[in-house]
C-alpha cells in the first residue's frame, strides 16, 4: 500500500482519452503496461480499449495488428487483395478485437525483439526414415546435421539444390559444398509453415501445441530447447506433408502422397503451395528405343561417379503438383471456434509433367561440379522453372539454360481430362543470352543462385562471392576478387491490354513495339571502386577482403545500382515497365503505410548483404519487410562464431534498408541472446519467419520455431 | 488577418472575468504599441478561437467577450500567457506532428518554467489546452505529465501524483503476475 494512505486533498481533474494517449505515446509501452497496476482508476483508463487502440497506432505503427486493423478499414478500396489475407481481415472483423489484450501481445513482443531475448520456443519433429525410396545408402558427410539421415538423403540432398552459396564453418572441412533446400518452407504472406512429419493425423482433432518458455539463464547450451513437441503414435502411409499455422497452432495435413516419388523441393508462397518430384518407378511404357539407349549411357555415368541419383533424375519422369492453399473462416460450433477464428484448406490445382532435358551425361572434373540443376518460382498464378545443365563439348564448356513459365492459374475443373497449366513462355539458351545474361556467360564458375519472379519478370539471381564456389575454397590460388551480386529480369508475362476493346490506344502502342524488351537489372560489384566498397590486401597471402562500408549520408543511393537497361526501356509506356521507377527503391512508393499488403520485397532487390558487418560474412538473412524486422546470421572461418542479429524498426520513422540507403542496418541492430543458435536454427543454413517468430531447422532433424 | 479591424479579443473564463488577449502581455512601450494583428496572433494559437473568428467575423464579434466555459480565470490567464510567448511560432502542418511527437520528451526551456506548476494546475492547463485545441500546448503538457512518469516504478508513480492504492495486496500481485516481463529485472 502506498504510504500516502491520505488521499489527495484535491483529486486531479480527470484527463479525457485523447490526452492520455498523448501522455502514455510518449512512454515506453513496457512502463505504460506497467503502470496498469497503478490504482484502479489508472486501471481503468489504462485498459480502456479505445486508448489501448490508439496508443497502439502511435507505438507500434508498423506491428501486423496494427496493418491488419488498417485492413479492415480499407478492405473495400482493396478488391486485389489476396484471398487468404482478405479472409484473415475479415474474421479478425468479425470479433471486436480485444485491443486490452494485443497491445500486451505486441508491446511484448517487441520488447523481446528490442532485447534480443526470444520468449517461446517450440520444435517440430520430421522424419528421420523413409522406407519408400531406392537410394539407400547413406554416405551423407555432413556431420551433425544430419545424424539419421535416410529420409534426406532419399528426399532431398541430391535433389533438392543449394540454399547457402556461402559456406559456413560447420561446412568448411567437408566437400559438401551445396546444401540443399530445406525440406520445409514458411510463406510470409499466408503466415503458414509446411513440412514433412510421420505421424498420423487425426481428421477431427489436431493435437495441442504447447510452446516452452525458453531458459535464457541455462548454463549448458543444449539445455535451452529441451522440450519437443510429441506428436501421436500413430504413424501415417503416404501423406507426410502437413500445414502447421504457427498462429492457431493447427495441424493440417496435404492431400498428396510420397509413396513411390522422391520430393525434390517443397514451395508454400501466395497461397500456393507446390511440390516438385520424380517418380521412383521409371515409366517403361513411355521410352522408346532412343531414350533407352541413352539411358543406358546415364546409368554407366552414374555408376562410374558414384552419383545414382542422377539416373532418377534423368530416368523418371518429373512431375509438378500444385495445391491451392486456402484460408476458411470457421462456422463450426462455437467451442471449436473459440481456439481459432480460421483453418485452411487445400485443394488440388494442378498436376503436370516436366518437360525433358539434357542431351548427355555431364561433364565431371575435380572440384568443378556440373550437375544439372533445377531452379523454379511461382507466384499466385505462373510457375517458372530454369533447367541449367552443362557440358563439355568440342573442348569448351557449353552452358544449356532453359526456361519455362506456365500459367497455373486457371483451375483444372476436374473433367475428364484435366489439360494442366499452360505453357506460356520458353526460352533457350539464345533467348537467354538474349536478355543480356553475359557476366554468367563470360565466368567459367556457376554463379547462377536462384531464380525469383513477380507479376511480370522471372529474375536470375546470380551471387558470386570467393567462399561461394567450390573451386576457389579448395584452390586458394585463384581468389576471386570481386564479390558480385547481379540479377537480369526477364520479362516473361505481358500486362494485359489497357483497353479490352478492339482498337485502342494501348494496342497502337503495343503494336510499334518491335525493340527487345528487358527487364529491371542490378548490379552491386564489390569491390568496384565505388565509394561504398574498400579492398583490402593483406601484404602475405593472396587473401583479399571486399569490405563494404556505408558512412553516414554519403550513399543516398548506390551509385552501381539499380542498373536500368536503356533504350528500348524507356521507350515502353505501359508494356513492360520494371517495379523500380526513377531509380527508386520499391519501398519507398510501397512501405508498410501504403501498402500493408506486401510483406514481401521486390524480388528484383539483391543488394550485396553478406558484408553489412565485415568480415562476417551473412550466411542466411530474413526480413519482414512491412514490419520491418530483419534477422540475419553471419559467420567466419577462423573467428568466434557471431550471435545472429536482429534489426528492428519500431518506430516506423527511418526503414530497413538494407544499407542500401546510406543508413547503416547494424546502428539498429541488436545481438539475439540466443544459446546454442547455430545448432537449433542453422542445420540447413536457412532461416525464415516474420516479426512473430524465427524459423529455422537444427542438427536433428527437427523444426525450431522461436517466438517473440 | 491583415486587414484586422479587430481592437481587441475579449475571453470570458467560466467564473464570469472577462480577460483582454490584447493586454497584458504584448509589448506597450512608448512608441511601440503591439498592433491589432498581433492580439489576433495570440488569441488564434487555439484552433477552436480562430474558427470561431474566422466563422463569425469581426463585425459578428464587436467588442463581445467570447465565453470559455471550461475554463477559469487563473488557467484562462496562464494560456494566454503561453500562447503570447508562442505568438510568432509558425503553425506546424498536420503532416509534421507525427515526426515531432516522435523526437522524445525534450521541452524548451522557457517551456519547462511555465510549466513548473502544481499538479492540479497542469492538468487544468492541459484541459484547456485539449478544450481551446492548442496543439503545441497541449503537447507540452503532456510531455511534462509523461516526464513525470518516466522511468518510474508504480510505487514511485502514486508518490508523485499522491495516489492512494487501492488494490489490495492480492489484486496487485495478480496484475503484476500477468505482466511480468513488464517489471524491471
Amino acid at each position: 500500500m502506498s504510504e500516502h494512505s491520505e488521499p489527495a486533498t484535491k483529486p486531479l481533474p480527470s484527463l479525457p482519452g485523447d490526452c492520455w494517449v498523448l501522455i502514455l505515446s510518449q512512454l515506453p509501452a513496457r512502463e505504460v503496461i506497467r503502470a496498469r497496476r497503478i490504482s484502479k482508476q489508472w486501471r481503468a483508463v489504462f485498459t480502456d480499449s479505445g486508448i489501448c487502440r490508439h496508443l497502439l497506432y502511435l507505438l507500434f505503427p508498423q506491428s501486423r495488428e496494427v496493418r491488419l486493423d488498417m485492413l479492415r478499414h480499407r478492405i473495400d478500396d482493396l478488391p486485389h487483395m489476396p484471398h487468404n489475407l482478405r479472409v484473415e481481415v475479415e474474421c479478425r472483423a468479425k470479433e471486436e478485437e480485444d485491443w486490452v489484450k494485443t497491445i500486451v501481445t505486441v508491446a511484448r513482443r517487441y520488447h523481446h525483439l528490442q532485447g534480443g531475448t526470444p520468449r517461446e520456443y517450440l520444435k517440430l519433429p520430421m522424419p528421420d526414415m523413409v522406407d519408400y525410396t531406392t537410394p539407400d545408402d547413406c554416405s551423407c558427410r555432413l556431420g551433425d546435421v544430419c545424424a539419421d539421415c535416410r529420409f534426406k538423403i532419399a528426399q532431398g540432398r541430391q535433389f533438392f539444390w543449394m540454399a547457402a552459396p556461402v559456406l559456413p564453418r560447420a561446412f568448411r572441412s567437408s566437400r559438401e559444398y551445396h546444401l540443399p533446400d530445406p525440406m520445409w518452407w514458411y510463406s510470409q504472406e499466408d503466415a503458414l509453415l509446411v513440412y514433412p512429419t510421420s505421424w498420423r493425423l487425426d481428421d477431427k482433432a489436431t493435437p495441442p501445441i504447447n510452446w516452452t518458455e525458453m531458459e535464457l539463464e541455462s548454463k549448458s547450451k543444449d539445455d535451452t530447447f529441451l522440450h519437443c513437441f510429441s506428436p501421436p503414435k500413430k504413424s501415417c502411409k503416404g501423406f507426410f506433408y502437413r500445414l502447421f499455422d504457427p498462429e492457431t497452432g493447427e495441424h493440417m495435413s496435404v492431400p498428396f502422397d510420397i509413396r513411390g516419388r522422391i520430393i525434390r523441393r517443397v514451395r508454400l508462397a501466395q497461397g500456393v503451395l507446390v511440390l516438385e518430384w520424380i517418380q521412383i518407378h521409371p515409366d517403361k511404357t513411355a521410352i522408346d528405343g532412343a531414350k533407352v539407349k541413352k539411358n543406358k549411357m546415364y546409368k554407366t555415368w552414374a555408376k562410374e561417379y558414384g552419383h545414382p541419383w542422377f539416373e532418377y533424375l534423368v530416368r523418371n519422369t518429373h512431375m509438378v503438383t500444385v495445391f491451392d492453399v486456402v484460408r476458411t473462416p470457421v462456422n463450426a460450433d462455437v467451442e471449436y471456434r473459440q481456439r481459432r477464428r480460421w483453418t485452411w484448406e487445400v485443394r488440388l490445382r494442378h498436376e503436370w509433367k516436366l518437360p525433358a532435358w539434357g542431351s548427355g551425361p555431364p561433364k565431371v572434373q575435380l572440384y568443378y561440379d556440373y550437375r544439372p540443376r533445377f531452379f523454379s518460382a511461382h507466384t499466385a498464378t505462373h510457375y517458372a522453372l530454369l533447367i541449367w545443365t552443362q557440358k563439355r563439348r568440342r573442348g569448351h564448356d557449353d552452358t544449356a539454360r532453359q526456361l519455362y513459365v506456365w500459367d497455373i492459374s486457371h483451375v483444372d475443373q476436374g473433367g475428364k481430362k484435366a489439360k494442366g497449366p499452360t505453357l506460356v513462355r520458353r526460352l533457350l539458351e539464345e533467348d537467354m543470352r538474349h536478355h543480356q545474361d553475359i557476366i554468367a556467360e563470360q565466368q567459367s564458375r556457376i554463379t547462377l543462385r536462384n531464380i525469383a519472379m513477380d507479376e511480370h519478370n522471372v529474375y536470375l539471381i546470380h551471387d558470386d562471392h570467393r567462399e561461394a564456389s567450390e573451386a576457389n575454397w579448395v584452390n586458394r590460388r585463384s581468389p576471386v576478387r570481386t564479390h558480385i551480386v547481379f540479377l537480369y529480369g526477364i520479362p516473361v508475362i505481358p500486362f494485359p491490354p489497357a483497353c479490352q476493346g478492339p482498337v485502342g490506344p494501348s494496342s497502337d502502342t503495343r503494336n510499334q513495339v518491335t525493340k527487345p524488351v528487358f527487364g529491371p537489372h542490378w548490379v552491386d560489384l564489390c569491390p568496384s571502386g565505388d565509394p561504398g566498397f574498400v579492398v583490402e590486401e593483406e601484404d602475405d597471402s593472396d587473401d583479399v577482403f571486399c569490405r563494404h562500408i556505408i558512412r553516414g549520408n554519403e550513399l543516398a543511393l548506390r551509385r552501381s545500382s539499380p542498373v536500368i537497361a536503356p533504350g528500348p526501356y524507356s521507350s515502353l509506356p505501359e508494356t513492360l515497365l520494371p517495379p523500380t521507377r526513377n531509380l527508386s527503391y520499391p519501398w519507398n512508393e510501397s512501405d508498410a503505410a501504403c501498402n500493408p499488403l506486401q510483406p514481401r520485397n521486390f524480388p528484383g532487390f539483391v543488394p550485396c548483404w553478406r558484408h553489412e558487418n565485415y568480415p562476417y560474412i551473412g550466411i542466411s538473412a530474413v526480413t519482414d519487410y512491412a514490419a520491418g524486422v530483419r534477422w540475419t546470421a553471419r559467420d567466419i572461418h577462423g573467428l568466434p562464431p557471431m550471435p545472429p542479429a536482429v534489426a528492428v524498426n519500431i518506430s516506423g520513422a527511418s526503414r530497413l534498408d538494407d544499407n542500401a540507403n546510406g543508413h547503416s542496418i547494424r546502428s539498429d541492430e541488436v545481438d539475439v541472446k540466443f544459446p546454442g543458435f547455430w545448432k537449433n536454427m542453422m542445420g540447413r543454413m536457412t532461416l525464415a519467419g516474420d516479426e512473430r517468430w524465427l524459423i529455422g531447422q537444427d542438427s536433428e532433424n527437427k523444426i525450431t520455431l522461436v517466438r517473440f | 488577418m491583415s486587414d484586422a479591424k479587430l481592437q481587441k479579443i475579449l475571453l470570458q473564463s467560466n467564473d464570469g472575468v472577462t480577460i483582454d488577449v490584447g493586454k497584458s502581455p504584448p509589448l506597450d512601450i512608448g512608441f511601440w504599441r503591439t498592433p491589432p494583428s498581433l492580439y489576433r496572433a495570440v488569441a488564434e494559437r487555439s484552433v477552436l478561437i480562430r474558427n470561431m473568428l474566422e466563422d463569425l467575423g469581426d463585425e459578428g464579434i464587436g467588442n463581445q467577450a467570447i465565453p470559455i466555459p471550461n475554463v477559469n480565470e487563473a488557467v484562462l490567464k496562464k494560456v494566454i500567457e503561453w500562447c503570447d510567448h508562442h505568438r510568432n511560432d509558425p503553425v506546424q502542418p498536420a503532416d509534421e506532428e507525427a515526426d515531432t511527437r516522435k523526437k522524445t520528451t525534450d521541452i524548451e526551456e522557457w517551456d519547462q518554467k511555465f510549466m513548473q506548476v502544481d499538479q492540479e494546475m497542469l492538468f487544468e492547463v492541459i484541459l484547456a489546452a485539449n478544450y481551446l485545441d492548442i496543439k503545441p500546448l497541449l503537447d507540452v503538457g503532456c510531455k511534462t505529465v509523461a516526464n513525470m512518469i518516466k522511468g518510474k516504478s508504480p510505487e514511485e508513480i502514486r508518490k508523485t501524483f499522491n495516489i492512494t492504492n487501492d488494490f489490495t495486496p492480492e489484486e496487485e500481485e495478480h496484475i503484476r503476475r500477468e505482466n511480468e516481463w513488464a517489471e524491471d529485472r
